[in-house]
């Protein structure tokens, strides 16, 4: 079985010990950061930023290359895509396609914003417990007018909740069932529709049967869809507020530059 | 010609900081014929196992083959019939009759042998042949796990494998079952069954793997199994090698009510006789 | 404690699942519910803390009535479900998570919702498993969890609905364990399940039949009702060769059937010491 991709470390570091709040604002603001930082200087200094950061966490290597990892082909993907279809100094020529300089830059700018987006997030999820997380984000939508939605920040959160957790269960539920049936001799490709509904309709049936048991786990246990509070004791600190306007000057500074 | 597994291993998430080693050095060999239980723990490789039987886990060293055959053969995928953990999940179609004509379909009998082998499933799980234009999905829990029994006997094959025929069946939907696989045993197939049920299943068992962390730690008949140490037995034997190690002279190797009541009995008379005589 | 009053409860489809059930659990009672599959025994469960209400009669659980909406959130503070399937009952990615999902439905500030997990975790030998998602834990680790998380709701009755019917045997015997040790801080129990083996210490047991209770008593005289089988529900293999020793003459005692080790070393008694 495969592990998360990205996935909590517990630890003490000083980004443990931060807000999930100042931790997702922080994600968001080096995200748009990122995106605007167009020379190469710039993206150099932002991953000597992360390194700086990752250093400071103490989290093992592996984590960060667990979270690129699954994205690799598309990195590359989108590298090629530029370099091949931006119009530019033509490098050289093979067959149809004709890699441009300009096409070089565009695809190493675009697959490094793409590898720090990633490298950033799972700095994030690695160093905060997944729970805190949630809370951080309803916290943070709480004064929404979500109301008109016909939802509120506490149904929002449960649902991001279990639909992470539901995943799983929903893919070895797929697994099973396809190792059930190509043992009845059930292969793809001689009759599709006949093997998709062998496919599809014991899984369907199986998730609106566990959806049914969990529902009911979760009202027994006294869920409402209301007001609920949280284990995580959410409070800005002195050091958030510092992070945060430390992390603010190091933006203006880079747009700046 | 026989399952025959050579030196298998076999990891999950290989050359990873997460692997896992399911099973190290397995060897055994399944003649058609036998009623064989591998027995363990959650988590000893049981299922790992089986899955290799019929192709849907390569083992990562070692070799697989059935009569010869590499597993992942059609021919030999002909010859295992797979019956899983809650098979009845599996069912899927508007009539039983479908749903056991399923298989053979798929491996391309005509209607006319595909018919006569739904009959001939049907009535070896004992369900009666009106049943059959009947939604699966109306069934009690023991009868879904008929049809889906019925629908690895339509393939007539050469290996029955089951992971856990009985277990969340009623004591009322198990006799069938456990009739229906000696049944299919006496008409020459393998079955193999996975299993924890040590009252149920065991009269049934000729011979016995216990798998222990990836590891064969025991494999033998049963009779051998109930003399040797450190493996799960059932309550009447371990009761009886209990009595032995305390000093009672009985046949430890027992494990039916009946059995442990004559022996008993008999230990009694003696006892009782001596007595007399001092 | 819970009092269920002519009881009936069907289907959407009309099909009657439960009918005329009357059942009164005191405080601190260990009850067993046995019946085979389709006798209604989980439908029954889902009345206990209101999760269904009675289509007829009424459910009182410490005098409150489970169709009063209001009640409902104090009703399962006092009553608890642990259900068949571990998986589909975690709710939290983590188990610390899990753990403190019903405390938060609660409204419990912070401190006191730690509190409770902490003490929960190491009642039940979670500590180690905190940060791990519930999901990579074994079959009975998991079902300790699914009790775990119960058990912050720090309920006074506990129901556990065939939590065993997917385990292996020693996790069974875990999951029992624990059941036997919050008996004796005076819980009131309800366990159901198939398997009569785990019923040996409960106080007193209810056999369900078609939706109906056709069988009540102190456990002792329940499991050796020769009824029983008759329902389609086997005794278990130690229990039944007491039973029949006991027609020859060799009397073992109802507690001694308990393990092999208790029965073998009741014969010795008898056989070596007179």
């Amino acid at each position: 079985m495969q592990g998360p991709v990205f996935s909590f470390v517990p630890g003490d570091s000083f980004l443990h010990t931060l807000d999930p709040r100042t931790k997702l604002a922080a994600v968001m603001l080096l995200g748009i950061l990122t995106f605007r930082t167009e020379s190469f200087f710039g993206i150099v200094t932002l991953f000597v930023f992360f390194f700086a950061l990752a250093s400071i966490s103490g989290l093992p290597a592996r984590v960060f290359l667990r979270a690129v990892r699954p994205m690799i082909l598309f990195i590359i993907f989108i590298f090629f895509a530029q370099l091949f279809f931006t119009k530019g100094h033509v490098l050289t020529s093979f067959w149809i396609l004709n890699p441009s300089l300009e096409g070089l830059q565009n695809g190493l700018r675009l697959s490094a914003r793409f590898i720090l987006l990633l490298l950033f997030a799972a700095l994030m999820t690695a160093s905060t417990d997944p729970s805190a997380i949630t809370s951080g984000i309803e916290r943070m939508l709480r004064p929404l007018p979500l109301r008109w939605l016909g939802v509120n920040s506490f149904e929002l959160a449960t649902m991001m909740n279990l639909s992470i957790s539901f995943l799983p269960i929903l893919f070895e539920r797929a697994e099973r069932t396809k190792v059930a049936q190509a043992s009845r001799g059930m292969y793809f490709g001689k009759n599709p529709l006949r093997s998709v509904s062998a496919l599809a309709i014991p899984l369907i049936k199986g998730v609106i049967r566990d959806a049914e048991e969990l529902a009911l786990a979760m009202e027994s246990r006294g869920y409402q869809g209301t007001r609920r509070t949280s284990i995580h004791e959410l409070r800005m600190q002195r050091r958030d507020w510092i992070s945060l306007f430390a992390l603010i000057l190091f933006a203006d500074f880079m747009l700046r530059f | 010609m026989p399952i025959i597994l050579e030196n298998v291993s076999f990891f999950y998430s290989k050359n990873t900081p997460l692997e896992i080693t399911a099973l190290k050095d397995v060897n055994l060999r399944i003649e058609k014929g036998e009623f064989v239980g591998i027995l363990g723990e959650n988590g000893a490789g049981k299922s790992t196992l089986i899955k290799l039987f019929n192709g849907i886990l390569r083992p990562d060293s070692g070799k697989v083959t059935i009569d010869g055959l590499s597993p992942s053969s059609k021919k030999a995928k002909s010859m295992i019939g797979m019956v899983f953990q809650q098979a009845a999940d599996q069912l899927f179609c508007r009539t039983i009759y479908d749903e056991i004509a399923f298989g053979p379909l798929n491996f391309g009998y005509s209607r006319k042998e595909t018919e006569e082998r739904v009959l001939e499933a049907l009535e070896a799980v004992y369900l009666d042949r009106t049943m059959l234009s009947r939604n699966p999905f109306s069934l009690s829990g023991g009868e879904m796990q008929r049809v889906a029994l019925a629908c690895a006997l339509a393939l007539r094959p050469d290996y029955l494998v089951l992971d856990e025929p009985i277990t969340g069946i009623d004591p009322s939907g198990k006799k069938e079952i456990l009739e229906t696989l000696k049944k299919v045993k006496d008409q020459g197939t393998a079955v193999i069954t996975v299993t924890h049920n040590l009252n149920g299943l065991f009269p049934l068992l000729e011979k016995i793997i216990h798998l222990q962390e990836g590891r064969i730690s025991f494999q033998g008949s049963r009779k051998e199994y109930l003399e040797s140490e450190n493996v799960p037995l059932p309550p009447i034997a371990a009761m009886m090698r209990e009595l032995k190690s305390s000093g009672i002279q009985v046949n430890p190797a027992l494990f039916t009510v009946e059995e442990a009541l004559e022996e008993i009995l008999r230990v009694k008379s003696i006892i009782e006789k001596k007595k007399t005589e001092k | 404690m819970i009092r269920l009053e002519n009881v009936s409860y069907s289907y959407s489809d009309g099909k009657p699942a439960i009918r005329d059930i009357y059942i009164e659990i005191r405080k601190g009672e260990y009850i067993g519910i046995i019946g085979r599959n389709g006798s209604g025994k989980s439908t029954l469960a889902l009345h206990f803390n209101g999760l269904l209400k009675p289509g007829k009669g009424k459910v009182m659980v410490k005098g409150m009535d489970t169709r009063d909406i209001s009640m409902l959130q104090e009703i399962r503070k006092i009553v608890g479900i642990v259900f068949q399937n571990p998986e589909t009952q975690f709710i939290g990615r983590t188990v610390e998570e899990d753990l403190a999902f019903g405390p938060e439905n609660l409204c419990l500030p912070p401190e006191e919702i730690r509190r409770r997990v902490e003490r929960v975790l190491a009642e039940i030998g979670l500590e180690n498993y905190r940060y791990h998602s519930p999901k990579t834990l074994s079959g009975g680790q998991g079902q300790c969890v699914a009790l775990a998380g119960t058990l912050t709701m720090e309920p006074e009755c506990l129901v556990f609905d065939e939590v065993s019917s997917m385990l292996d045997p020693d996790s069974g015997k875990l999951v029992l364990k624990h059941v036997k040790k919050l008996h004796e801080k005076e819980k009131t129990i309800i366990y159901i399940t198939h398997n009569l083996e785990e019923l040996h210490d409960a106080d007193r047991i209810i056999v369900m039949d078609r939706g109906r209770i056709v069988l009540e008593g102190k456990t002792e005289n329940v499991l050796s009702n020769p009824f029983l089988l008759d329902l389609g529900l086997t005794p278990p293999p130690l229990m039944d060769l007491a039973e029949r020793l006991k027609k020859h003459g060799v009397m073992i005692p109802w507690e001694k059937t308990s393990s092999p080790s208790n029965f073998a070393e009741e014969i010795c008694q008898l056989f070596l010491k007179t």
